[in-house]
């Protein structure tokens, strides 16, 4: 089982984040100390903005291409391809937009690199900005995360007293402003398009794609919308290189990832492993196995809207590649662990009224498929399922995929994976009204 | 856009247009593609996911599910709507759609013509399997046009992207969200929008229906429909009146391409109210005795013929109306030239003037007077000498259009507006002044691109005006802003025009017909049919349904009309018509059948209702009698209508022949006319 843990052979992202305990998770929010500018600087940072500012705007895309740097966010996308679709030779105003509106259940990595270290966010925008020649900024944070608006306008004002932001930055000629949206508070806004309406003072509701925001975004003009994650690692690559960034993940997998875990584990925090680390280390040797003394029934591998993945694919490397082989999706990395004794029902149940709840109310099968999901699922869970129910929830959950946008699709990998994997569980509940852990069964 | 591609629709291939989306297609085909929030004048929208089909983009690729509103048609693709999954999806998705949906059909005002029935029915959803109780929602009192049932809604968002996006109104709006959705006011109030009235038509389930239908229980396949032309502008919107049991219970726009398209304003919609009115004419009276309208036809024609045995000629005259068809104001001249009389129409005679000159313009071809879709597609608009808002909604709602597309907007009329809050610059000013302001822009055309203009709204109007591509300005020619307005308006657009860039010009005008009867040959100004009145040098005055539309400067309580015998010939008990000696009434606008010709000079065919009334004539056929009743009724059959009004003799004929489901026919696209006396 346990094969020693993996060295984590670099801290990258979270070398300025003080440790907090034994791993690195907030007990809460101000717990973590913001590294500040002069802390910062003596550690190295704005060493890879200064080095971008010195090449030719494409040379950075391009080593960003080289780095293998794939989107943090949870789809994976290559970060440099994504540059590669914005018009180099747009006349008008291009933007570059944070995506911190993290607000995938089980998931508080962005959180962690906000709260810690404001300024890497801040130089990494200003790296991507200038690879894109875009001169405006925004970092779109979660409503919840009113600390860390604070925290990151407080990072703008050193930088732009220090001149890594405003006219003419580091007297290099480019000109970069920054500032901090904090949103009115919807999960659907984590959605690029949607982010993009919100930020426009529109409904949150996602965009019809194509056209692409990187060619048609915020008001219309090219927008690249990163996860702040992803950004973090361009300074880093800058300063050391893509073949460097390429060499920190397993198996082939370039850089590192912040992974996470919650839910029946002894430890829960965030960790920085190498790209590819097996899901069975993060659990047992990171977050300190079971915290029950029971064992683990299921974990959901990147925060909630990836299928449920069993303790016989607890070897599959963390990689985006490898965890979608194995039928789940890497998502955002941070686990979601649930033991023996977890009624999956009742945490079908909890899961899909995120989803009721969050969906933007725009098209149907979200709209009005969740709610019935919900309501069914709930129902069985309280001992109330009747005949019929499973055939309801089979047939809702291949439906809730050709939606406008992958939010339904998100509160389907959960759903699909639950009625399939633990099916006897609900049959359980629908026969005898009582869950199979009470009853003492499985 | 007319290139053509080639595209397999279950398994049969069909030619089509490229650029247009599959569902659009299909639709055009024929084939029923169930759909909901797709509308081909709002456009896709992607929310309801009804119209799943699926699509391949060619033999030998995979077919995916997909939204045929959402897919762009390319050559060669292949669409499967029967397919067992795309059946399925859409069956449960109307499923879906019929979770929270209220089973009230029995008494639910839309039943009948309801979408929601319609495309339930279609995709075969019947077993309810949802045991979870329904959302509920409180409904909103919308003002006294709009019935609003929230229940009902399946959140196809039609609503707001008619209402908000479309018509650029902004007290209708979409709250909440999951499924929690909300459309309607911030609070309970009447919609302020002029075309409100549409959300009945938009919304496919029974949201939004009509107060005034549902007052009285109706089906809608109980109507009784007559293809019509609403009465109450010169932009001669088609509509489809619908009636039953002996009354008009309401009104709904036609689909005519190249008039009103989808949609009518407020005004139309909900202003057939004259039709079932109190004031009704029922029975006809000579001198004050009620009597059968063929002894009022008969009396009146010896009291006629005795007047002009006495008085001789030109003791007899006759004023027309905008109000009514030309076969009515053909009748009544042809009455006039049967008394060797005199008539007018118009309240002035400056009126008059500025009327002729409009038409004779269009008529001629010197302009080039856009249809309501190409004012949709104009960049630059300017208008200027009145409220389009109200006095022509439906041209308002297409110059929104150009907004929305960014176009700019130039407005000078006499006081602010609604659509002032959308121009780059609006100038209030009194009607009279309003022709220098537009000469003020031709100067300033010379220097366009020249800065510091002595007028900065002529330089601002100008400079947008020389770098249109598409450039229309609107004039309204009502007359008070006079003959000069609609020259200054005409010499603009001279100027404004290049080869390789047309400016187009619409006049509008106050009524229905009133390019109609400004085509009129001999008439008279309408001052000197006044002034002989006065003067009692008239001594039989005939006035053409004057009581429902126009309360004119015309015939008063001055004294000299109390010597006059004058003959109401009406379907409104009108002001005309309580005075008159004589009176004749006649069947109303929805109840009868004519031609009419809108601001571009398009005559346009309508049919009438069949209500059964003690008076079934129209106004036309009750001049006809008394035609007859004079004997002169062989001079009916060799009149043309090129003998009374300034068409040419090709129209003349064709008018006889036009379907009311055609697009009409423009005069300036048949032959070319005389010169029309100004």
């Amino acid at each position: 089982m346990a094969q020693g843990v993996r060295t984590m052979s670099e801290i990258v992202l979270f070398k300025n984040i003080q440790k907090n305990g034994p791993e690195l998770f907030p007990a809460g929010a101000a717990a973590i100390p913001a590294c500040g500018y002069d802390d910062y600087v003596k550690n190295g940072g704005y060493q890879g903005a200064r080095k971008a500012l010195k090449m030719a705007p494409l040379e950075v895309q391009q080593v960003v291409k080289d780095s293998g740097l794939r989107g943090r966010g949870g789809a994976g996308f290559p970060t440099g391809m994504k540059w590669s679709f914005v018009p180099m030779d747009f006349k008008g105003q291009k933007y570059l937009i944070c995506n911190c509106d993290e607000m995938e259940p089980g998931t508080f990595k962005d959180r962690a690199l906000v709260y810690g270290d404001p300024h890497q966010l801040i130089e990494s925008m200003i790296i991507a900005a200038y690879a894109m020649q875009m001169t405006q900024g925004f970092i779109f944070i979660r409503c919840e995360y009113r600390k860390g608006a604070r925290i990151l306008e407080q990072a703008a004002a050193e930088a732009l007293n220090h001149g890594w932001l405003g006219k003419n930055i580091q007297s290099s000629g480019f000109d970069f402003h920054l500032d901090v949206h904090l949103s009115a508070g919807r999960y659907i806004c984590g959605e690029e398009t949607a982010l993009l309406n919100s930020l426009e003072g529109k409904r949150a509701n996602p965009r019809s794609k194509p056209p692409f925001p990187q060619v048609y975004g915020f008001l219309g003009s090219p927008t690249i919308v990163n996860n702040v994650e992803t950004l973090c690692n361009l300074p880093h690559i800058l300063a050391r290189g893509a073949q460097w960034h390429k060499s920190l993940g397993l198996n082939g997998n370039a850089g590192t990832k912040i992974m996470g875990a919650s839910g029946r584990v002894k430890n829960p925090g965030l960790w920085e492993l190498p790209l590819g680390t097996p899901m069975r280390e993060v659990l047992n040797e990171h977050a300190g196995g079971p915290s029950r003394g029971k064992s683990f029934k299921t974990v959901i591998p990147g925060g909630l809207s990836t299928p449920m993945m069993t303790p016989d694919q607890f070897d599959t490397p963390l990689d985006f590649d490898s965890v979608a082989k194995a039928g789940s999706r890497l998502g955002t990395a941070c686990l979601i662990a649930f033991d023996e004794d977890d009624c999956m029902v009742a945490a079908t149940a909890n899961i899909m009224k995120f989803y009721m709840r969050e969906s933007c109310g725009f098209c149907t099968p979200c709209r009005e498929g969740i709610p019935w999901i919900y309501e069914t699922v709930k129902a069985i869970a309280e001992g109330k399922g009747e005949e019929g129910d499973l055939a309801v929830l089979d047939d809702m959950a291949r439906h809730i995929f050709h939606t406008f946008c992958a939010f339904a699709p998100g509160a389907q990998g959960p759903l699909l994976s639950a009625i399939t994997t633990f099916r006897h569980e609900f049959e359980f509940l629908i026969q005898k009204s009582q869950c199979h852990t009470a009853g003492g069964a499985s | 856009m007319s290139a053509k591609i080639k595209i397999t629709v279950n398994g049969v291939m069909h030619e089509a247009e490229a650029g247009r989306n599959i569902l659009q297609i299909l639709l055009d085909l024929g084939i029923m593609l169930p759909h909901f929030c797709y509308h081909e004048a709002l456009g896709a929208a992607g929310a309801c996911r009804l119209c799943a089909a699926m699509i391949s983009p060619g033999a030998g690729k995979p077919a995916r599910l997909e939204m045929a509103c959402m897919t762009r048609a390319e050559d060669g693709m292949i669409v499967d709507i029967t397919n067992p999954q795309a059946v399925d999806f859409r069956e449960k998705l109307i499923e879906e759609l019929m979770l929270n949906h209220p089973h009230d059909c029995p008494v639910c005002d839309e039943g009948g013509e309801c979408m929601l029935q319609d495309m339930t029915v279609l995709c075969r959803h019947q077993h309810r399997r949802n045991r979870f109780p329904k959302r509920t929602w409180r409904n909103q009192d919308l003002g006294p046009h709009i019935h609003h049932e929230m229940n009902r809604c399946i959140t196809c968002y039609r609503c707001v992207r008619f209402y908000r996006d479309y018509a650029l109104g902004d007290d209708l709006g979409v709250f909440g969200s999951r499924g929690r959705v909300y459309f309607g006011r911030m609070r309970d109030g009447a919609l302020v929008s002029e075309f409100s009235g549409n959300l009945v038509d938009v919304c496919p389930t029974g949201v939004f229906t009509d107060k005034h239908f549902r007052a009285v229980y109706c089906r809608p396949w109980d109507l009784q429909t007559a293809p019509s032309i609403c009465p109450h502008c010169s932009v001669g919107c088609n509509v489809l009146p619908g009636s039953r049991h002996k009354t008009l219970r309401r009104i709904k726009p036609r689909r005519n391409h190249t008039v009103n398209r989808f949609f009518m304003c407020d005004h139309g919609r909900f202003g057939g109210g004259f039709v079932n009115a109190d004031n009704r004419l029922t029975s006809a009276r000579f001198d004050g005795a009620g009597m059968s309208l063929d002894d009022a036809i008969t009396q009146t024609a010896e009291r006629l013929k005795e007047i002009v045995q006495t008085h001789g000629r030109g003791a007899v005259a006759a004023i027309g109306s905008p109000g009514a068809s030309l076969e009515a104001n053909a009748a009544l001249i042809l009455l006039m030239k049967t008394l060797e009389g005199r008539f007018a129409f118009f309240s002035t005679g400056a009126e008059r003037a500025a009327h002729k000159r409009a038409a004779a313009l269009i008529a001629n071809g010197q302009v080039d007077t856009p249809s309501l879709p190409e004012v949709e597609q104009a960049d630059f608009t300017l208008i200027v000498g009145g409220d389009i808002t109200r006095e022509a909604p439906m041209m308002d709602l297409a110059v929104r259009q150009t907004i929305r597309a960014g176009a700019p907007l130039f407005i000078i009329s006499p006081q602010a507006g609604k659509l002032d809050a959308f121009a780059k610059a609006a100038r209030h000013a009194a009607l009279p002044e309003q022709a220098a302001i537009v000469s003020n822009i031709a100067q300033a055309l010379d220097h366009a691109l020249m800065t510091g203009q002595p007028d900065p709204f002529a330089g601002a109007a100008a400079s947008a005006l020389a770098t249109a591509k598409r450039p229309q300005i609107l004039c309204g020619a009502t007359g008070a802003g006079g003959i000069a307005l609609v020259d200054a308006a005409h010499s603009l657009v001279a100027k404004a025009v290049r080869p390789e860039r047309p400016c187009r010009l619409v006049y509008w005008f106050p009524a229905m017909n009133s390019f109609g009867i400004s085509l009129a040959r001999n008439d008279e100004s309408p001052d000197t049919i006044k002034q002989d009145v006065e003067n009692g040098r008239i001594k039989a005055l005939t006035i053409l349904e004057h009581g429902a539309s126009l309360d004119s400067e015309w015939p008063d309580d001055s004294k000299p009309m109390k010597s006059c015998f004058t003959i109401a010939v009406d379907a409104i008990a009108g002001k005309a018509a309580t005075d008159a000696d004589a009176v004749l009434p006649c069947a109303s606008h929805y109840e009868t059948f004519g031609t009419v010709m809108n601001y571009e000079g398009r005559a346009q065919r309508f049919e009438g209702l069949p209500l059964p009334r003690p008076v079934t004539w129209s106004s036309a056929e009750v001049l006809l009698k008394l035609i007859e009743a004079l004997g002169a009724g062989e001079a009916i059959n060799r009149t043309e209508y090129h003998d009374l009004f300034e068409i040419p003799a090709t129209m003349s004929s064709l008018i006889g022949t036009l379907a009311p489901d055609s697009e009409g026919l423009l005069i300036r696209s048949t032959a070319a006319v005389r010169e029309v006396v100004g």
